[in-house]
């Protein structure tokens, strides 16, 4: 009854509403696509970092993170993984072993960071030639050069590397490979400095053995949260020689930008919506004041104060309701119409060593909306509030004689 | 038309809850323009005029092909002569480097780093890292053996002063070849980029390293107005003919063009956003402060008013709100910029660490804004145009009124 009765009033000025409509739909759409493109990217960039290089969660020797020693390893690694996979059902786990060498052509060298892989497992894509496969006797070994560093090198698909370095006893190892493809691994940091190798040559090239200094979790899962499956991990690791930690862990700035990220958003939310609300505070007082003699009427025929309040009250948030419908639609019919957006000359943009994806999937994440909504309602409440508590106490002689 | 605006100004406060609400939204919506703008504006002007926190030059000087594969060949033998013979502005700020890439040893880690064969004295002043040298100091001029490296190289190789390295690095004859150095200085760094990669000896010791002989693989030259690197990079290479690569940051660079096209992309966006909203809060109060006045404004053409002379009044009533609206909202700005270019008012220094890197440009994660008058008026001239163009509808929508029908409205 009184949202009908809401409802008749908002129709009796047709253009005004639809203005405070057209308002409150644009403020929504404005700050439900920009965030929306936000989460799409940050959803990109985290899927990146948790199915490539970085994984989910990483097993190392305790300590390596903060000091990855090349004799600080884990010295079992099969043991490990099985029971990491005991306890996280469905995750797949690389081994990897992780160093530094020059490696050079006669030309040309470069500190770089060697990367001892399982192949195939996405650590890295291959954008030139192929990725590594299984080593075989009597064949050089192979190895996967980031773009930029085999530019820099000048060596291509097919060329040949030496790697110099030190191997764990302390003794200078020294090998050649074949470089069998290019890979983006994902960062401008590491597209200048690493060469990935199987990771038995890796292995052998550091005289480690069967050991390992990382083993790679990779959950299926996309979720940001990942405090259950890191506790059960940790609970079935001997943590007085194992470390186990997530990749916001690993990476604490990247997880700090985006929190920083999503707070600038709230607050730019904030003044819009402040904007907004003052122009419904305008609009609601005035439709309000048109009104007061028809108020009068309603309390003088014995309406509660109450009722006109929760009247006027509910014309702002039926606003409210309709704006965020419209402005939702809209958000929705703009973000997937568009399907995805490249920011291209920004794809050089690499941020805290992580490369922000320059081409990013748009989609309408329910945080969005539903903050939005949040919002919206709270503005219109207040922005109803006010004028609504004036026409409740209005005396109805006083307001049947105006005008 | 003095008479007009004086009575547009009564009009206005008429009704004073409506113009002051009104004039708050406006002047925000200026207000929030008018403060991103000037962070934006400072971030750049800061990623752009402070290259010296991660050692770029406004331009680079190098042998013909040396930065392709940065072979370590292919050095300028005669730097110093070169160098001295530029053509340069007052405060400019000269150093020649050799540069390499190699791998750092100690006992148990080893790490990929970029040397940087240096003359301490002139690299302090195009390197702040080397000026925030924070444990041991700079080694002396003869110092064959010296080598400073970063703080987060320090943390993870686990190095203090005094320690024992061994760095590899390819000679220019192809060669590998290794010296022994000892850590003199931990210098403090923006970010770990540099931090964790870089490492500097001396121009006498790199020589030797990588059996170069004298000269320098790079000439860096930092100036005091960024905007003036294109220019001096022409006269540069006008003096030094062929055979040299003469390159400014931006071409070396490309993230601070894309940075600047984004940024602008981005604040053209918000503007339009904010103004849009702006502009529909002044239609509709305007609107609905005419029909209000239906009658009021019939007798007045009833009393021969001209329709002409309505518009005018309407025009002046908004130019009137969009003064209001513009001085509060450039008083706000303006306030903000203000106090936000002496103290960082954004300050992620916490969460981010000191530096954020974007592609190669370093700026604090303090971030201030810039105060200029001048950049805040076009957004406050936009506020006015928007108020005349959208007090039109209603300006005219009440002047084609007859009368007679105005007068029967209620």
């Amino acid at each position: 009854m009184l949202v009908l009765l809401a409802w008749r009033n908002l129709w009796r000025n047709r253009r005004r509403t639809i203005i405070t409509l057209t308002a409150l739909a644009l403020g929504v759409m404005g700050i439900v696509s920009l965030q929306s493109y936000r989460e799409s990217a940050f959803a990109q960039l985290l899927e990146g970092i948790t199915t490539q290089l970085v994984g989910h969660i990483q097993v190392h020797g305790r300590g390596y993170q903060e000091a990855p020693d090349v004799g600080n390893v884990v010295g079992d690694p099969i043991t490990v993984e099985a029971t990491v996979k005991g306890v996280l059902p469905g995750v797949q786990s690389e081994r990897r072993v992780l160093g530094a060498g020059l490696i050079g052509t006669a030309d040309s060298a470069a500190g770089a960071m060697v990367m001892g892989v399982e192949p195939d497992r996405g650590s890295f894509t291959v954008t030139k030639g192929k990725g590594l496969s299984e080593p075989k006797a009597g064949q050089a070994a192979q190895a996967v050069l980031g773009v930029d560093l085999a530019e820099q090198l000048g060596v291509d698909v097919g060329g040949e590397v030496v790697l110099v370095g030190q191997a764990l006893d302390g003794s200078v190892a020294n090998d050649r490979y074949r470089v069998v493809g290019l890979a983006d691994a994902g960062t401008f940091e590491l597209n200048a400095t690493a060469a990935f190798l199987h990771l038995a040559d890796a292995q052998s090239f550091f005289g480690l053995g069967d050991a390992v200094h990382q083993l790679v979790l990779r959950l299926p899962t996309d979720d940001e949260d990942l405090a259950a499956p890191l506790a059960a991990t940790r609970a079935a690791l001997d943590l007085r020689a194992l470390e186990a930690l997530s990749w916001s862990e690993m990476l604490p700035e990247l997880k700090n930008t985006i929190r920083i990220k999503r707070q600038g958003q709230h607050s730019l939310g904030a003044i819009v919506f402040l904007i907004v609300g003052l122009g419904v505070l305008n609009i609601m007082t005035m439709s309000v004041f048109e009104r007061t003699r028809e108020i009068g009427v309603m309390l003088a025929l014995g309406t509660r104060p109450r009722r006109v309040l929760a009247l006027i009250v509910t014309e702002s948030l039926l606003q409210g309701l309709l704006g965020l419908a419209i402005g939702l639609a809209l958000s929705a019919a703009l973000l997937y119409g568009a399907g995805s957006i490249d920011l291209g000359g920004l794809a050089s943009g690499d941020m805290m060593g992580i490369r922000f994806p320059s081409r990013v999937e748009l989609h309408l994440p329910p945080g969005a909306a539903i903050s939005a909504g949040i919002t919206i309602l709270a503005t219109m409440s207040v922005g109803g509030l006010l004028p609504a508590l004036r026409a409740a106490r209005l005396r109805p002689v006083d307001a049947m004689r105006s005008r | 038309m003095l008479a007009t605006l004086t009575i547009a100004w009564r009009n206005l406060w008429r009704n004073r809850r409506r113009t002051l609400v009104n004039m708050s939204a406006i002047g925000l919506g200026l207000a929030l323009v008018v403060i991103y703008g000037g962070l934006i504006a400072r971030m750049l002007g800061d990623a752009k005029g402070q290259l010296d926190n991660t050692g770029l030059g406004h331009i680079e000087i190098s042998q013909e092909g040396w930065r392709r594969h940065r072979s370590t060949k292919l050095v300028i033998t005669d730097a110093d002569t070169v160098a001295a013979s530029l053509p340069l502005p007052q405060g400019a700020e000269v150093s020649a480097r050799l540069l390499s890439r190699g791998l750092l040893s100690s006992a148990r880690a080893n790490q990929a780093v970029e040397v940087h064969g240096v003359d301490w004295a002139r690299e302090r002043d195009v390197a702040l890292y080397l000026r925030e040298v924070r444990q041991g100091t700079v080694p002396a001029a003869d110092d064959a053996h010296g080598i400073v490296i970063g703080e987060q190289l320090a943390e993870r190789m686990k190095l203090q002063v005094g320690h024992k390295l061994r760095l590899m690095v390819q000679r220019a004859d192809g060669e590998m070849g290794a010296a022994l150095f000892r850590v003199r200085g931990v210098f403090h760094a923006l970010t770990p980029g540099i931090g964790l990669r870089r490492v500097l000896i001396s121009r006498a010791a790199a020589a030797d390293l990588l059996g170069a002989g004298g000269g320098a693989h790079q000439i860096v030259v930092q100036i005091d107005r960024a905007a003036d690197a294109p220019q001096l990079a022409d006269d540069v290479r006008g003096r030094l003919g062929p055979g040299f690569e003469v390159l400014t940051y931006a071409q070396i660079y490309p993230i601070f063009e894309a940075m600047e096209s984004l940024m602008n992309g981005a604040i053209l966006i918000g503007m339009v956003f904010v103004y849009f909203l702006v502009g529909l809060g002044i239609f509709n109060t305007m609107l609905m402060s005419v029909l209000e006045r239906t009658r009021e404004l019939g007798v007045m053409q009833a009393l021969g008013t001209r329709p002409g002379g309505i518009v005018r009044l309407v025009l002046a009533e908004s130019f009137w709100i969009a003064t209001l609206s513009v001085a509060f909202g450039l008083a706000l700005g303006l306030t903000f910029t203000w106090v936000g270019s002496r103290r960082a008012l954004l300050d992620f220094s916490q969460q981010m660490g000191e530096g954020v890197e974007f592609g190669g440009a370093v700026m604090r994660s303090a971030f201030l804004t810039e105060f200029s008058v001048r950049s805040a008026l076009p957004p406050a001239l936009y506020v006015y145009l928007m108020a005349l163009v959208v007090a039109l509808y209603p300006a005219w929508r009440v002047s084609r009124m007859r009368p007679v029908d105005a007068l029967r409205a209620t």
